[in-house]
């Protein structure tokens, strides 16, 4: 038998190599038993939000960190924003998405009016807070359709935010959800996210 | 349950075959606990084994149980809404019960026997469904959502066990008490949310209903 050149098994390996994956979920789902194809309502950093759209069940994608040969792509089912653009007061927006290809919708938002100057401390305060959404300066909207916006109510079980994960407390969001829109309902919605800060796998862009 | 079928298949074929070879039949009942979960559950076992092989030392039997839940856990958690015209939360009531079956095969060795007694040694191995059943009690489960609730737990797996049998002959039959403890079935503990797989302790009492060969 012939023997393979040994360049052409260096070459050989280095594809072999470059198509290894190495996949990291970091999403756990667990089905509620009293509300068909949704997660159970937990603060454990499941890092899944879900819910009914007309109902119809409505789920994040799970956060997967695709790893391949000297690359990494990060896709997380959560993303929080702060726009700082207005002069009297800024905007938090918390944007929940679904698979792209996954059938509409394929994101629900939470836009909210919050003080000039927000800081991790200020989002903190939401701890064990619930709020009234107006639908005016702060709403929930779907598909970032800034026409509809939609009313509703939030409370955050859990909302903490702290620089470089002060005290060894992680940085989480949990808690549950309604809204009304225009042409939408959203019910018995829930969430639940661990909240890493920094580039690279982080959630939080402010 | 598409994965017993090529089982219950094979067994329909064994069946016949083995039924000319016995004279005895075992009937019992007794009562489970589990081992892994703190407090534990509590169940009633019912089951029959037949000894397919019956030689004097050694015999292999099969067996199916079933067993329904005695002793319950209940608790409570809290719900939550966002509505704020509602209370924020309220107590949810809940309440967790354990089935289980099993098809095992077991292999019996008689290690001492005087008089009209016997003990004999086991070990088994089979096939073993569980399920830990919980529900909650009446809340508005449209306002409010359990934080971390207790879920369902159900798998089935092979299993292996073992325990020790006495035994008393009565002449025409015999009563036996068996102690016994199955693993619980070998799967991943993936989604094993709110309970561990339950591990039964069992006691049983059983009578031997002995029957002519057909073949004699």
């Amino acid at each position: 038998m012939k023997t393979m050149p040994s360049l052409q098994w260096i070459i050989f390996a280095f594809i072999s190599i470059a198509f290894v994956s190495c996949d990291k979920n970091y999403t756990v789902f667990y089905e509620d038993n009293d509300a068909e194809d949704l997660s159970v309502f937990s603060d454990k950093g499941n890092n899944v939000m879900s819910c009914y759209i007309n109902g119809y069940p409505f789920r994040t994608r799970n956060r997967m960190s695709y790893g391949r040969f000297a690359s990494s792509v990060f896709s997380p089912e959560i993303e929080l924003f702060k726009d700082d653009t207005a002069t009297d007061s800024d905007t938090l927006i918390i944007n929940w998405q679904s698979d792209i290809d996954s059938p509409n919708p394929y994101s629900v938002s939470l836009v909210l009016a919050v003080k000039k100057g927000f800081s991790y401390n200020d989002f903190t305060a939401f701890n064990n807070n619930r709020l009234a959404i107006n639908g005016t300066d702060s709403y929930f909207m779907v598909n970032s359709n800034r026409a509809e916006k939609g009313t509703g109510s939030i409370y955050f079980i859990r909302a903490i935010l702290m620089p470089g994960n002060a005290a060894g407390i992680s940085n989480q969001l949990s808690g549950v959800f309604e809204a009304t829109l225009p042409s939408l309902k959203i019910t018995r919605g829930r969430f639940d996210h661990s909240l890493p800060v920094g580039v690279g796998e982080g959630v939080v862009f402010f | 349950m598409n994965t017993l079928k090529p089982r219950l298949l094979a067994l329909l074929f064994v069946l016949p075959v083995l039924s000319y070879a016995q004279n005895t039949i075992e009937p019992y009942v007794g009562y489970s606990i589990d081992l892994a979960n703190k407090p534990s559950f509590g169940q009633a076992n019912i089951g029959l084994q037949y000894p397919v092989i019956n030689h004097r030392v050694y015999q292999m039997l099969i067996r199916v149980q079933g067993a329904l839940p005695l002793s319950n856990h209940s608790g409570i958690d809290a719900a939550y809404t966002s509505n704020p015209s509602l209370p924020l939360n309220i107590t949810a009531a809940y309440k967790a019960k354990w089935y289980s079956a099993a098809f095992i095969i077991g292999n019996r060795f008689k290690l001492i026997a005087w008089y009209k007694n016997s003990i004999s040694p086991f070990v088994n191995a089979g096939i073993a469904y569980q399920k830990i059943n919980t529900a909650y009690g009446n809340y508005n489960m449209e306002q409010y959502t359990v934080l971390n609730p207790h879920r369902d737990l159900k798998k089935i797996g092979l299993c292996i066990g073992g325990g020790i049998q006495y035994k008393r002959n009565l002449g025409t039959g015999a009563v036996f008490l068996q102690v016994e403890v199955l693993s619980s079935p070998l799967v991943d503990s993936v989604n094993n949310y709110s309970y561990k797989l339950p591990v039964p302790l069992s006691i049983n009492i059983g009578y031997v209903v002995e029957f002519k060969n057909r073949n004699k």
